[in-house]
């Protein structure tokens, strides 16, 4: 390093002249920086979003499989579509789309203080459709969940008719969870699959039932 | 560099000691009052023992289990491999609140193992479960009761749930405290 | 710097010394306002009158296509429980809804599909007074949820004094549209609020009296498959 300039002037007018850098201490400084700025560019771009840290843990699987998840445990047993359904209950909605109708079993694992299936979709593309209200309890989704007991029932989901036929329907999804708010918690993720499902004309639902086989 | 924390070297020691300490202090404030809206400090009982817990005195008089299968989870039409939990309890309201009224209740029936809860089933969810209770006995708390009365709760359990149950007994005024009754 | 430059820029800041700030204003709002003239000037634009529908025809919003169908007064759905208070009666729009977004619209206040239809001008009623019930028309789910892409035969019900629409044959009907706003720092989900009148629909009104016989199929609203008339002043 090359010596201290001694000061000659008073501090108000000039400020002692800085040591003279070499060519090398530059390169060494503006490498540093660009090293700093590669990691920080690293860094922000591999740092998860809050969409995926606040998202929800899925628990996935065929169907026909017991999932479990934190609190929900579930099974999506079949699908099929219609165009009309009759629910137990005497209920039969007409609808301008047809109406698919999903067999599920769930259960709460260790708490059914306050559980319900809150969260029923069938995803279909970037498409979310949530399961009807309109069969009531025709359908398990307003039941209450119970811990280590499975409700086993229909949940029906009224979608356009074009939906069947279209690409996206190969890999539809149906997720369920106890509350509306997926993030943050367990969801059961089946794959189904409706692309050229045969739309029966009306089909007869059972009346939801509780029990371990 | 010496000089520099000569003359910064209290105000630099100070923010390190209030920095973590305020942030310390009011996170515990947070938590404290999250948790006290809860029911997480169990007060543990043994089977058989009265305890003064919300305005009453609470002593389980009788447990019984209905296995699955058997000719009385037929008749009660349970669910396929479930049984029933029949828990009575005695409730000898003490003092009454400002409205003159006896301790209102949430019960559940806790599957422990150890110390540890495993699983936590709430009060008869299920309808349909055709189980008669006695005449003599009442269903939930009732707050208009002010003399001593029998508490029923059934509860509609998986066959698998194992022998070491405790009801979980909550008085909103009482939390975070509750009743963990061992069976 | 080349000293013609310096000197140059030396000019520039005596010049610029000399002119007074507030010359330097009103020059800045001059050039505005000139620019401003290539835009048709400061007038106030001429807004576009609102569509006015016909009775079916359908206003497509951003996030739910609306169509009107029909207005119809009724005493009461007694098969539904829906009982107007004494003196009341029920003004019932019946108005086909689907949800043109991609996810599923409630058609609850609020936050759904209940603040898109209004009554306009309805005297002894306040402008924009809620619909008391929105139901689906063919199995009075009350409050339901609207599947994208599945149009849907809604009722809005609002109760309205007997009076109030004695001789009156018109209704104007008011539709709006939201605006979408995508999730927050402090809010979480994407949604559509702010609604804006959008179009608007003018029907006669129905008035069916007590409605089509009311021991008609359990799960269809009695009133409205009322052309078999029973209607009565």
């Amino acid at each position: 390093m090359s010596p201290v300039q001694p000061v000659v002037t008073s501090p108000i007018t000039s400020s002692p002249p800085a040591p003279r850098k070499s060519f090398w201490q530059y390169l060494l400084s503006g490498m540093l920086l660009a090293v700093i700025l590669g990691v920080t560019w690293v860094v922000s771009h591999t740092s998860p979003t809050e969409e995926q840290w606040q998202a929800a843990m899925p628990v996935t699987g065929e169907l026909g499989e017991v999932l479990t998840g934190r609190n929900i445990e579930a099974t999506v047993h079949g699908v099929q579509v219609a165009e009309e359904v009759v629910a137990y209950t005497g209920w039969a909605g007409p609808t301008n789309g047809v109406w698919v109708v999903v067999d599920v079993s769930a259960a709460a694992v260790v708490d059914d203080n306050g559980a319900a299936l809150r969260a029923a979709e069938l995803q279909v593309g970037d498409v979310i459709y949530t399961a009807s209200d309109r069969p009531d309890f025709g359908s398990i989704l307003p039941h209450g969940l119970s811990t280590g007991i499975h409700l086993r029932g229909p949940l029906m989901f009224e979608v356009p008719r074009e939906l069947i036929d279209s690409d996206a329907a190969a890999s539809a999804t149906v997720r369920l969870g106890l509350d509306s708010d997926t993030r943050l918690d367990s969801v059961i993720e089946v794959p189904v699959d409706l692309a050229g499902i045969e739309v029966a004309a009306s089909i007869e639902t059972d009346e939801p039932v509780w029990g371990n086989e | 560099m010496s000089l520099w924390w000569r003359r910064n070297g209290i105000p630099v020691a100070a923010i390190a000691i209030l920095l973590p300490a305020t942030i310390f202090i009011t996170f515990s404030n947070e938590i404290g009052a999250y948790n006290k809206a809860f029911a997480t400090e169990p007060v543990l009982v043994e089977t058989g023992d009265t305890v003064d817990y919300g305005g009453a005195d609470w002593l389980v008089i009788n447990t019984e289990r209905i296995l699955a299968g058997s000719p009385e989870a037929i008749e009660s039409e349970l669910p396929a491999g479930a049984d029933l939990i029949v828990v009575t309890t005695l409730v000898t309201p003490g003092e009454v609140d400002s409205d003159g009224q006896s301790p209102s209740c949430a019960v559940h029936l806790d599957e422990l193992d150890g110390d540890t809860v495993l699983r936590t089933f709430s009060d008869s969810q299920l309808d349909g479960i055709e189980h008669d209770r006695p005449p003599t006995a009442l269903g939930s708390c009732t707050k208009e009761e002010l003399d001593p009365y029998r508490l029923e709760s059934i509860f509609v359990v998986p066959a698998d749930a194992n022998d070491t149950l405790a009801l979980r007994l909550e008085v909103y005024n009482e939390l975070p405290r509750f009743l963990q009754i061992r069976l | 710097m080349t000293p013609a430059a310096r000197r140059l820029l030396s000019r520039a800041q005596t010049l610029s010394d000399r002119v007074p700030t507030k010359w330097l204003f009103s020059g800045i709002a001059g050039v505005a306002l000139a620019a401003s003239a290539a835009f048709g000037g400061l007038e106030e634009a001429a807004k576009e009158p609102l569509p006015a529908l016909e009775a079916g025809e359908a206003f497509t919003g951003a996030q739910l296509a609306i169509a009107i169908d029909r207005v119809v007064l009724i005493d009461a759905f007694p098969e539904q429980y829906i009982v107007p208070e004494e003196g009341n009666r029920l003004l019932v729009i019946v108005a086909t809804v689907e949800n043109v977004w991609d996810r599923p619209v409630t058609t609850y206040h609020d936050i759904g599909a209940a603040d898109n239809i209004r009554l306009h001008n309805v005297a002894g009623l306040e402008a924009d007074t809620p619909p008391s019930r929105v139901d689906v028309l063919s199995d009075s789910t009350h409050f339901s949820t609207l599947q994208s892409g599945v149009p849907v035969e809604l009722a809005y019900m609002w109760e309205v004094p007997e009076e109030t629409l004695l001789g009156v044959d018109e209704l104007q009907v008011d539709v709006y549209d939201k605006v979408y706003a995508p999730g927050g720092f402090v809010t979480y989900g994407e949604r559509f609020d702010d609604p804006f009148l959008s179009a608007t629909a003018t029907l006669p009104i129905e008035d069916v009296g007590a409605g089509a016989g009311t021991d008609s199929g359990s799960d269809s609203d009695s009133g409205a498959d009322a052309d078999s008339g029973e209607a009565s002043e």
